[in-house]
């Protein structure tokens, strides 16, 4: 057994789960809370569920691509010998990852769900509230499809910032 | 007659990528001899049309022309790792961060004043742009394709099984290795060859450089396809 690479393995799964788990089940709290308050949906709502499903969707596959940014950023900071300062800087900077991922799937989210209910003459969430499935399912679809399109860029951004060695002006 | 007043004394201490620990190599190159080798890569044809094809073709024609004349440096690093007791991915990481540590040259097929580059020493007039092995050894410069061949030849000689990947669309050249380890990767009859950027310190197996990212850009140039 390699043990550089069963360090990499556990700790690219112990990321992604807890991240996975904190990240997937504030957003489930964030969307039933908004739900509630603000259009008074149930939760047995079939057409809030299908929507709900497709957010959390959308932030699993935002927040998938920042796995590999963190773990490149792990390895190089793993070059210095200071094991409570990489600990450290390693949650310091999942948790900037984090951050520009779920900000921008919110992002897409806004954006979307806006202008779709702007191009049509219907009420989308109204019609949710109501249990409107058939709408339900296309809000979801282009926010899926929006967050699939828009993922490769965000995690160009975040790479941007992984602190990786320089290099020469080849 | 050739002038051997130029033969040099080499010393080079490095570390490995995590810094875990640091090694020292001492070695004489003789101009002679680099004179020589570079009068048989001046000498080289290849007639191949595709880019990687082309590039293939002239790595391999430095790999074993290379062979015999570094030795010395197969040996040396052999010694070093047998006296530490490195394991085999610590002796890919001892050759590799050996030539990472040696500072970015450019070398260019034409004059140097024909681009910029910055502060980074400068040869030019070189036939296709690249050192062979021992010359890189005795002048230390080198630039990604010069680097990759050094690497590649030192590699196979301590039985890796290394690949050298170009990609037009960049410009560059990288090594790539079949070793066991977490990243970027090529696959090639069923193996994972992962990227290993040779220019500069710091660089660890299987990470590729942010804007050299799009796997489908990097092609195989040169791999041992006796390699097991």
């Amino acid at each position: 057994m390699n043990p550089n690479i069963a360090i990499l393995a556990l700790i690219e799964i112990v990321s992604a789960i807890t991240i996975g788990i904190f990240i997937l089940a504030l957003t489930y709290k964030i969307v039933q809370w908004v739900g509630r308050k603000y259009y008074r949906i149930q939760d047995y709502n079939l057409a809030y569920s299908i929507f709900v499903s497709a957010i959390i969707l959308a932030v699993g596959i935002m927040i998938s691509g920042i796995v590999q940014p963190l773990i490149s950023s792990f390895r190089i900071l793993n070059q210095s010998a200071n094991t409570f300062m990489i600990a450290f800087k390693y949650v310091g900077i999942g948790a900037v990852y984090i951050a520009i991922a779920y900000t921008a799937t919110i992002l897409i989210g806004l954006i979307s769900t806006f202008l779709y209910s702007k191009l049509t003459p219907i009420d989308e969430f109204e019609e949710i509230r109501k249990n409107n499935v058939g709408v339900a399912l296309i809000i979801s679809s282009i926010l899926i499809t929006l967050t699939l399109l828009s993922k490769n860029g965000v995690v160009l951004l975040i790479e941007a910032i992984v602190p990786y060695p320089e290099l020469p002006p080849i | 007659m050739i002038n051997r007043s130029n033969d040099r004394w080499h010393q080079r201490e490095w570390e490995l990528v995590n810094s875990s620990a640091s090694f020292c190599t001492t070695y004489k190159s003789e101009e002679a001899l680099s004179l020589r080798v570079g009068d048989q890569r001046n000498e080289m044809i290849v007639d191949l049309d595709e880019y990687e094809d082309f590039w293939g073709g002239v790595y391999k024609n430095l790999v074993l022309d290379s062979k015999s004349y570094i030795h010395f440096m197969v040996d040396s690093l052999k010694g070093i790792s047998q006296e530490q007791g490195l394991t085999k991915p610590e002796l890919a990481e001892l050759v590799v961060t050996f030539v990472q540590d040696i500072p970015y040259s450019y070398v260019l097929s034409r004059d140097c004043a024909s681009r910029d580059t910055g502060d980074s020493p400068c040869i030019g007039h070189v036939a296709m742009g690249i050192l062979s092995p021992y010359e890189f050894l005795h002048s230390l410069y080198g630039d990604c394709d010069t680097r990759s061949v050094l690497i590649y030849t030192l590699l196979e000689e301590l039985g890796f099984d290394p690949m050298i990947v170009v990609s037009d669309e960049y410009a560059h050249a990288m090594l790539a290795l079949n070793v066991a380890s977490s990243g970027d990767y090529l696959m090639h009859q069923g193996r994972k060859y992962y990227f290993w950027e040779t220019t500069a310190k710091g660089w660890p197996l299987g990470m590729l450089p942010p804007n050299t990212k799009n796997i489908n850009y990097w092609k195989i140039a040169l791999v041992n396809e006796m390699s097991m």
